[in-house]
């Protein structure tokens, strides 16, 4: 027994020795006191006290770059790794308070906030919920670490090995890079750019030419004078060699222009404009008074009550989400109502009272309809319509007037407005028949609305007429097949859009504008404002975009004294009317290539014009953060001339990565990214403030990098070109480094308006210092700050770079019914210059009013797609242009570009979501996934265009014998959860998947290498896309 | 009629109030179809308890019986459970208006960015749901945080109470304690949790393990195989690190439809209580009595 | 058979001996081959790369290794209530399998406790799981369930085997040694220490089963019951048919040790009690296609479309064999059709052949109540998960098993399992 006792006892303690007992123990103990303490909430273990607070010497505010529209951000600096290459790491990204951009509806901060109680913040957090530490930005503001610490960056000068696009590189230290470029490569068998440049100035030449027209001077005296100098003597509108030196630049465009137009001297400046909206601006552009450039049809959404989105999305593109997206929820909150014209149900379409599935490029026919509605139901502001000028406008209490009652010469074959010279009346002056009587539009006081008479033998007809027949030429059921929308519901939106008085507003950007009819559909829908007289008012239509002037001022930082300022044709032939050039005078009609007299930077049709020699060749391209490759039409054709050292011999490109373009290049030039460098890119105008945002360097991450300003800096500097290096600037300053102008510019804005900004405090000063030198480390030198300015200047200086720009308070944004900053001056129903402007191909004139046209090709014959569905395409919602693709978290959210197709569609193809789809189009075929979706119109396939990588990190590059691995999915599984629109698995995969959207675009088979584009502005119809799909 | 013209009233207007009230007492009450006795007696013995002469418990105990009575079933109201120190500071809550919301995943990235979370790990998520025949369509897009339900099944089930709940309403996981058994994440009814498998985005992004962020207070410098919270399970944490230095949560911050509210759900008067008092509010799988804090807006 | 049995009886006992030692060498090296190769995935997977060796995500967080470790868990719990009929009830006849039946449980238990070992992230923080205890987290209660429920099972194996282990004590090899050790010198067995251990036994029988069911078993049945999460598993039936597919399992792991150890060592089998095991089987097999089929009646009925969502990718997905042949055939029609005609059910055979099915077919049964749950979007609009074991798991998981079969081995050469008495009792009141 006792034995026994001792044995159960020795049992227990061998298992005590176990562990269960001993542990077994403590544990009960746990249960009591959790069910006495209430059995969810605990003692706050595995709780600390450590928050990674910040002061605003860890603050520093710039602005973004993942997409074009350069919100002003606040980054939060932290010291990361003392060991590794980068200076500081940018732990967190938000708007700045400071500035209205990322403030909607809160507004942003008073001005004069010291900077350490913006950076505090409120604290109110518990009961409005709001610190207001900081302010909003997208999903790609967010993102943006990821695209300044890619790891693959370039981190040195590179120079090609073997054939361009071979990948395989070797890296070269600056001083090699830039004597190569300058004085050429013996190996690469490149041209230095002192070999290629010349110049002469224009008016020399000119004089020179007009003296040989009039045989004052000999050809041959002239050809030797010039031959060394001009591109071809036998026409010298072409201009000096120095424009065979391409400049393509995506960025520092303010920067960079000035030394093209003036030091370098070449007229083939081009940026992204090109292909991004020029053909939506000139549409605007020429719907007003060009003295102010209205580029842009954006609703004062603050107060409207009625909205048309018209092929826009300002909830997830445009210029941007980050300032509409708050807009817009805000205003249907409070009761706007908004109509979505877009082929597919896009994110703004999402949240509007209707969805109005326009057939692609049928806008114009839309917008006629509605106009043709609106006028035979007089539902047109007669008033607004017949005000002359400003004064009698004024009396209405309108800010802006019409020509509808200016008079048009229309026996005249190119069509012009009627001057009062002409009726021996005056000069320049248009003008209106008041009463049946002529009179200067500046003396009318209500003009006449519809005239078609004949004064002294002149035909005239007045605008209003001329734009009511052209209207009237096609009745609603014409108009309504050609958009494909019901009659009744075209009825329906012109009524309501007529409804509200002038809180109406249209917002207009790419979707209607990028079709070879583009700039007659975006004029076609500026009528409508102009028919309801809405601009400048209080819910209306706006103009806005004042800026605090920041290139003169202080200082005068556009001037480039002894400047080479550019002439002659650009390679695009943009800006120019064919038949005032010395090719007309050759050729005549039809010209080999298009000519576009109202476009302007066509970045995208640099290449094959240059591949055709037409107007001329060029010799050297110099690019940075743009790429005809991804972002022009036929992606193909783009790369095989970029590649071909006959087309262009020279390749320079400024990149922070080895992007699609840059892996065409001879030389690439590791860039400094947007947080690493000085810029002046900034958001245009979409808000009621006074504004001035700036990019500053608030990190170094690739210590060998330099920014593209740098680079014009050294070369030109090297070629000897004025504009750089001592006394490159008016006053006789310098620009030996970004600094010496970027400072500077700060300084006009600190200075500008009735009053500059205030000192920075003593703090303040001492804020700026240590904050820089905790983020940029040895890249910082106050010295080289502030020797740019002068001593009373740096404390300015000092306060807006702490607040990151300038920006005017919030208040008064309004001036009575108006919106303080107006357009204020004339709107055109009729465009003169276009309506005397002819094609160069059929020498045919083009219209001054709009019209709903077809898509044409450049022969002017209606285009015959060989493929059975329309395809259009968008921005990405979370990815920028071409530019974010080394953001994972963004990939995270959607991996790649899928294809839309409508259920009927897809049926008829037997293709489901998730599918792989063969697209082919008349120039490529490519893969992609399919998206079956009612959300886009029957007959329109669709996908947003910023995918299908193939370089910058998709491929191996070969760097010094050493592989640059591409990247890999991420994750540990080997099959794949996400299915389209369900991505929420979290892991992205690696880059380059998706298709590239522009290989399909469709070739416009009557020029060489053609593309189809539109005819008057030159803008890649981007949306003229045609395609058959299968499954494979 | 007083109670509701409230808003408009002083404190010294309810003083004057008050002594109208009482001068007129029995007069009032005479008119009133219940005892006027006891609603002498009961205001007298409210004042009481308002100076603090008598506890709210007694008076309570005192009338509950009269009142039961004289009111029948109308008199519910128990007495009031006695405010603990605790429970002084805020209670946290968010709101957000599906009116508004863009579905644009700002949310998402913005938490990836402030919480440095690992691949395949997303504390948001915007779910999309399409419905409808072209062209009637409509897409509902539904953020989705972790809800910080007031009776978590992650904490019900948590072995170990790593996860549980704080005083001011937030979900937290204590990552040394926990022991990666994943139990809270098939409980939890909503998805909203991950494991950090220890991935990272070292292949693109430079520096990416030199910094993480304090989750809950607790800064563990460099990302490193095997370190804490690697192997455990992470979640929304309602950006505790940010609330506590007066900072909105991340993608409260930046929530670019401006859908996004966040406060104290304590204060009547915060912008988030008024929010969630709105006929509009719903909460996800209501029916399963999670008691999210997460209130949505349809 | 018994002619069989006879013949093989009349073999050369050194022939036998040589016989035996050659299987069991094969067995040996098949165990240590397997549990090596495990031992290296686990070394090369779990400890070098953690989870991420898995295919497990956060979609799907549970999946092999819990199937196994439940899986083994409803195993322990049908060996130990098949015990307790034994100790707990007096039920004699299945007197001859009831040690092993302790042992496989201790050994089931053990195996199951090492899969969830090896599924957790932190095997670091392991006594976190002892240390903190959270009274409302049905796991939480399973952990030191198991602890006590081990220890209890030790312990009832001990004092079932005490009477052998004190005979057996006396000598001077290794096991003598261990055994004088464990029985604490005790030399004599007497009636009365015989009749207080049946009573201790009874006991613990008694105390066990509450323990078990409750506790153990249909408490691990709960860790999945009362996830509201999971629509599919949230149901008051899902603890009772975990519990009555641990019966089957159980039973039918019984079975087959206790045939397939007299096949191998050509001892005489106890037809009958074969027999009635088989309907015991076939019984519980019953049983839990009734609770099954109303579980399914009333999820397919609620139109939850979690629920139907997860019967259609129990019946309908890329992984319906595992439902239909596996569980629906394996572990429960194919078994029961077999025990149900008379000719079948009759012969040992083919009930071995049944239980066999089963123990392979509850593999499916397990993973099916893990993985298309999890698999199932909690939310609308999140993507569907997916998953299935990758070499990795695999090779744990049979790694895990060989250890299992190992322990069990060596449980079975190191103590008195098999009753010596009652296997010439068996085979008398059989002849
Ligand atoms: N997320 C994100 N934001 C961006 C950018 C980005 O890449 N990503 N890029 C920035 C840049 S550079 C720009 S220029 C802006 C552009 O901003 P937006 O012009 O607003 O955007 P897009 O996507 O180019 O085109 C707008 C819409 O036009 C529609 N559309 C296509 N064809 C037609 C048509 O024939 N008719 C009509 N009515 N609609 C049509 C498309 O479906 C799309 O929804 O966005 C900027 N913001
Ligand atoms: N079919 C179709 N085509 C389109 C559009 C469309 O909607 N549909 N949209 C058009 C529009 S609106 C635009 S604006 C264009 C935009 O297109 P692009 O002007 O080409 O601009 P991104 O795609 O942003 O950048 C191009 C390249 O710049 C390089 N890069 C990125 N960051 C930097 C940097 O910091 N520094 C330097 N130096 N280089 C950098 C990278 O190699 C990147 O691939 O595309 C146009 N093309
Ligand atoms: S809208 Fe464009 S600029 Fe603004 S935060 Fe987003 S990506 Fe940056
Ligand atoms: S949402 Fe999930 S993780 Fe968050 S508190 Fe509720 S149950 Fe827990
Ligand atoms: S994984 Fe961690 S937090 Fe979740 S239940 Fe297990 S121990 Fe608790
Ligand atoms: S509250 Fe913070 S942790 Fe939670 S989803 Fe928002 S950003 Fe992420
Ligand atoms: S950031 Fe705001 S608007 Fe965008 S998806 Fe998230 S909750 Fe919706
Ligand atoms: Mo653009």
């Amino acid at each position: 027994m006792s034995k026994d006792k001792m044995n159960r006892r020795g049992f227990l303690k061998a298992l005590g020795a176990f562990g269960a007992v001993a542990i077994v123990g403590p544990a009960f103990v746990g249960p009591v006191k959790q069910v006495i303490n209430g059995v969810w909430t605990d003692d706050g273990h595995g709780i600390g006290t450590d928050y990674q607070d910040y002061t605003a010497e860890d603050i520093l505010f710039t602005s973004c770059q993942q997409c074009n529209a350069s919100c002003t951000i606040k980054t939060y600096i932290v010291a990361g790794n003392a060991n590794s290459p980068y200076s500081s790491i940018v732990r967190k990204i938000a708007g700045n308070q400071y500035s209205p951009i990322g403030m909607v509806p809160f507004g942003h901060i008073d001005y004069n906030t010291p900077l350490e109680a913006a950076i505090k913040g409120t604290g109110d957090v518990a009961k409005s919920g709001r610190s207001h530490r900081g302010a909003r930005t997208c999903l790609k503001g967010q993102a943006g670490i990821q695209t300044a610490y890619d790891a693959y960056r370039v981190q040195k000068p590179l120079k090609r090995v073997g054939e361009r696009g071979s990948g395989v590189w070797k890296s070269i230290s600056w001083e090699e890079a830039y004597k190569e470029i300058l004085d050429g490569s013996k190996d690469l068998g490149t041209p230095g750019l002192k070999e290629i440049w010349a110049f002469a100035p224009e008016a020399a030449v000119m004089a020179d030419w007009e003296k040989l027209k009039t045989d004052k001077m000999k050809k041959a005296e002239f050809d030797a004078k010039y031959k060394d100098v001009l591109i071809n003597t036998d026409h010298p509108d072409f201009g000096p060699k120095s424009n065979q030196i391409v400049v393509m630049s995506g960025q520092h465009r303010e920067f960079i222009e000035r030394l093209a137009n003036g030091s370098l001297g070449t007229a083939n400046y081009y940026d992204h404009g090109g292909y991004c909206g020029i053909t939506s601006v000139m549409g605007n552009v020429r719907s007003h008074d060009t003295t102010k450039q209205k580029q842009r049809m954006i609703p004062d959404y603050e107060n409207a009550e009625f909205v048309l989105v018209w092929g826009a999305n300002p909830l997830t593109a445009n210029r941007g989400p980050t300032t509409f997206a708050p807009q817009i929820t805000n205003a249907i909150d409070r009761g706007m109502k908004m109509v979505v014209i877009d082929p597919r149900f896009s994110k703004t379409a999402e949240k509007a009272h209707m969805w109005v599935p326009v057939k692609p490029g049928g806008d114009g026919a839309l917008a006629l309809a509605m106009c043709r509605w609106i006028i035979e139901n007089n539902r047109y502001d007669e008033q607004y319509l017949r005000n002359p000028n400003g004064m009698e406008a004024k009396l209405d209490d309108e800010a802006t007037w019409s020509d509808a009652t200016y008079l048009v010469n229309v026996g005249d074959k190119k069509r012009p407005f009627l001057r009062a010279r002409d009726l021996g009346m005056g000069e320049e002056e248009f003008v209106v028949l008041e009463n049946g009587k002529p009179v200067l539009h500046t003396n009318a006081h209500q003009g006449d609305l519809e005239v078609d008479t004949e004064i002294n033998g002149i035909k005239v007809k007045s605008v209003f007429t001329i734009f009511k027949k052209k209207v009237m030429e096609k009745s609603l059921e014409n108009y309504a097949m050609q958009c494909d929308i019901p009659v009744e519901q075209i009825n329906q939106i012109a009524k309501e859009f007529t409804s509200h008085g002038k809180k109406v507003g249209i917002h207009s950007y790419r979707g209607p504008a990028m079709h070879t009819n583009g700039y007659y559909s975006v004029r076609a829908i500026n009528m409508l404002n102009h028919l309801v007289g809405n601009h400048d008012w209080k819910g209306g239509d706006t103009a806005l975009g004042a800026k605090f002037n920041a290139t003169e001022g202080r200082y005068n930082l556009s001037a480039v004294p002894n400047a080479n300022t550019s002439w002659g044709i650009p390679v695009t032939r943009h800006k120019v009317p064919y038949e005032k050039t010395s090719l007309f005078k050759k050729d005549g009609y039809p010209a080999k290539r298009p000519w576009y007299p109202i476009g302007n930077k066509l970045i995208h049709d640099v290449l094959p014009s240059a591949a055709e020699g037409y107007p001329y060749k060029i010799r050297a391209i110099i690019v940075n953060r743009t790429s005809p490759i991804m972002s022009g039409p036929r992606s193909d054709m783009q790369l095989k001339f970029i590649r071909d050292p006959k087309v262009v011999e020279l390749v320079v490109s400024s990149d922070i990565v080895i992007g699609e373009t840059t892996k065409y290049a001879d030389f690439i030039l590791p860039d400094l990214s947007y947080l690493e460098s000085w810029n002046a890119e900034e958001i245009f105008p979409i808000l009621k403030y006074k504004f001035a945002g700036l990019i500053q360097p608030v990190t170094r991450i690739v210590p060998d990098a330099r920014s593209t300003e740098q680079v014009y800096i050294d070369l030109l500097k090297g070629m000897g070109l004025p504009g750089v290096g001592d006394g490159a600037f008016k006053d006789g300053s310098n620009l030996h480094c970004p600094e010496d102008y970027y400072v500077r510019r700060v300084a006009n804005i600190a200075f500008d308006g009735k009053k500059p900004v205030q000192d920075a405090s003593a703090e303040e000063l001492a804020i700026f210092e240590k904050a820089r030198k905790k983020a940029l480390g040895k890249y910082f030198d106050i010295n080289v700050l502030k020797s740019t300015v002068k001593p009373e200047e740096w404390k300015k200086v000092v306060y807006v770079l702490n607040r990151g720009g300038r920006y005017e308070p919030q208040g008064d944004e309004y001036v009575g019914n108006h919106i303080k900053y107006q357009f204020n001056n004339l709107v055109h129903f009729y465009d003169e210059k276009v309506a005397g402007f002819k094609s160069a191909y059929t020498g045919k004139t083009f219209e001054g009013v709009p019209i709903a046209d077809e898509i044409r090709q450049y022969n002017g014959e209606i285009y015959q797609p060989s493929k059975p569905y329309q395809f259009i395409n968008w921005k990405s919602r979370n990815v920028g242009t071409h530019r974010t693709e080394s953001n994972a978290w963004l990939r995270e959210i959607r991996p790649e570009n899928y294809l839309w197709i409508n259920p009927l569609d897809a049926k008829k193809k037997g293709i489901k979501t998730g599918d792989t789809v063969l697209i082919t189009s008349t120039s490529a075929k490519v893969k992609g996934t399919a998206l079956v979706t009612p959300g886009i119109k029957p007959g329109v396939l669709g996908a947003n265009y910023s995918f299908g990588h193939f370089a910058n990190g998709v491929k191996d590059e070969k760097i010094d014998g050493k592989i640059m691995k591409k990247t890999e999915n991420y994750g540990h599984l080997p099959f794949e959860t996400n299915v389209p629109l369900h991505e929420e698995s979290g892991y992205a995969k690696a880059r380059g998947n998706g298709f590239s959207v522009n290989a399909l675009a469709d070739k416009d088979s009557s020029y060489f290498e053609g593309f189809l584009a539109d005819l008057i502005a030159g803008g890649p119809a981007q949306q003229n896309v045609y395609i058959d799909i299968k499954k494979v | 009629m007083v109670l509701k013209a409230k808003g408009s009233l002083e404190p010294q207007d309810y003083d004057m109030l008050a002594n109208n009230f009482v001068s007129d007492a029995e007069k009032v009450l005479e008119k009133s179809p219940y005892d006027t006795k006891l609603g002498i007696n009961m205001a007298r013995d409210a004042r009481n308890v308002l100076s603090g002469k008598l506890k709210i418990e007694d008076f309570h105990t005192v009338y509950s019986a009269s009142l039961l009575k004289e009111f029948g079933d109308q008199y519910a109201s128990g007495p009031e459970e006695p405010k603990s120190k605790k429970e002084k500071g805020p209670k946290w809550g968010m709101v957000i208006d599906l009116k508004k919301c863009v579905g644009c995943d700002t949310c998402t990235v913005s938490c990836k960015a402030e919480n440095r979370t690992p691949p395949g790990m997303s504390y948001n998520v915007v779910l999309e749901t399409l419905s409808g025949d072209f062209p009637n369509i409509s897409l509902v897009n539904l953020p989705r945080p972790c809800m910080h339900c007031d009776k978590p099944p992650c904490v019900q089930v948590c072995p170990t109470r790593a996860t549980f709940k704080l005083e001011n309403g937030i979900v937290a996981i204590d990552n040394d304690r926990c022991i990666g058994c994943r139990y809270c994440m098939v409980a939890c009814p909503y998805g909203a949790r991950s494991y950090d498998f220890g991935d990272g985005y070292d292949q693109e992004m430079t520096g990416y393990n030199d910094v993480t962020s304090p989750e809950y207070g607790i800064e563990r410098g460099e990302r490193k195989k095997g370190k804490i919270p690697e192997e455990t399970v992470r979640k929304c944490s309602f950006c505790y690190h940010r609330l506590q230095r007066g900072e909105e949560p991340a993608c409260v911050e930046t929530c670019i439809g401006d859908a996004r509210y966040f406060g104290d759900m304590s204060d009547p008067n915060s912008v988030v209580s008024k929010l969630a008092a709105s006929p509009r509010a719903f909460y996800l799988k209501e029916e399963l009595g999670t008691k999210p804090r997460v209130v949505y807006l349809r | 058979m018994i002619t069989k049995a006879n013949i093989d009886k009349r073999m050369l006992p050194s022939q036998e001996m040589s016989r035996l030692g050659k299987i069991e060498k094969i067995w040996w090296s098949f165990l240590i081959v397997l549990f090596c190769v495990g031992l290296y995935s686990i070394i090369s997977g779990y400890f070098l790369q953690g989870m991420s060796s898995t295919y497990l995500s956060n979609i799907v967080p549970w999946g092999g290794w819990v199937a196994f470790y439940i899986y083994f868990i409803g195993m322990s719990a049908g060996s130990f209530l098949l015990s307790t009929l034994i100790y707990g009830f007096g039920m004699e006849k299945f007197e001859r399998i009831g040690r092993s039946a302790l042992l496989s449980a201790i050994v089931c238990m053990i195996t199951a406790v090492t899969f969830i070992f090896f599924d957790i992230g932190r095997p670091d923080h392991i006594m976190n799981s002892v240390i903190y205890w959270n009274v409302m987290s049905t796991m939480s209660w399973e952990i030191h369930f198991y602890i006590v429920y081990i220890a209890l099972l030790v312990t009832e194996l001990y004092f079932s085997m005490r009477k052998d282990l004190i005979k057996l004590a006396k000598g001077d090899n290794f096991k003598a040694k261990l055994y004088r050790l464990l029985v604490g010198n005790k030399q004599e067995f007497t009636e009365a220490d015989h009749a207080r251990d049946r009573k201790r036994l009874k006991v613990m029988g008694m105390i066990g089963i509450p323990l078990a069911i409750f506790g153990v078993h249909g408490g691990t049945g709960s860790i999945f019951a009362v996830a509201k999460a999971q629509p599919f598993l949230n149901s008051a039936l899902f603890p009772l048919i975990f519990i009555l597919s641990a019966l089957v399992s159980g039973t039918a792991l019984s079975i087959a040790i206790y045939v397939i150890k007299c096949k191998v060592k050509r001892q005489e089998l106890d037809v009958p009690m074969v027999r009635s095991l088989g309907s015991m089987l076939a019984l519980f097999l019953g049983i839990e296609f009734i609770m099954v089929w109303y579980e399914y009646l009333v999820g397919i009925y609620g139109l939850g479309h979690e629920e139907l969502g997860t019967i259609k990718l129990l019946t309908g997905s890329a992984w319906w064999w595992s439902f239909w042949i596996f569980q629906m055939g394996l572990a429960m029609f194919f078994p029961l059709i077999i025990l149900f005609i008379k000719k079948t059910r009759e012969s040992v055979n083919w009930i071995l052949a049944a239980s066999i099915m089963t123990i392979i077919g509850v593999v499916g049964v397990r993973f099916n109540m893990v993985v298309p749950t999890l698999i199932m979007p909690k939310l609308d609009g999140m993507p569907a998960g997916n998953y299935y074991p990758n070499l990795s798991e695999w090779l744990t998981s049979f790694g895990l098993i060989a250890m299992c079969l190992i322990i069990y081995t060596i449980g079975e050469k190191l103590f008195p399992i098999e009753e010596s008495d009652s296997h010439e009792n068996g085979v008398n009141v059989y002849e």
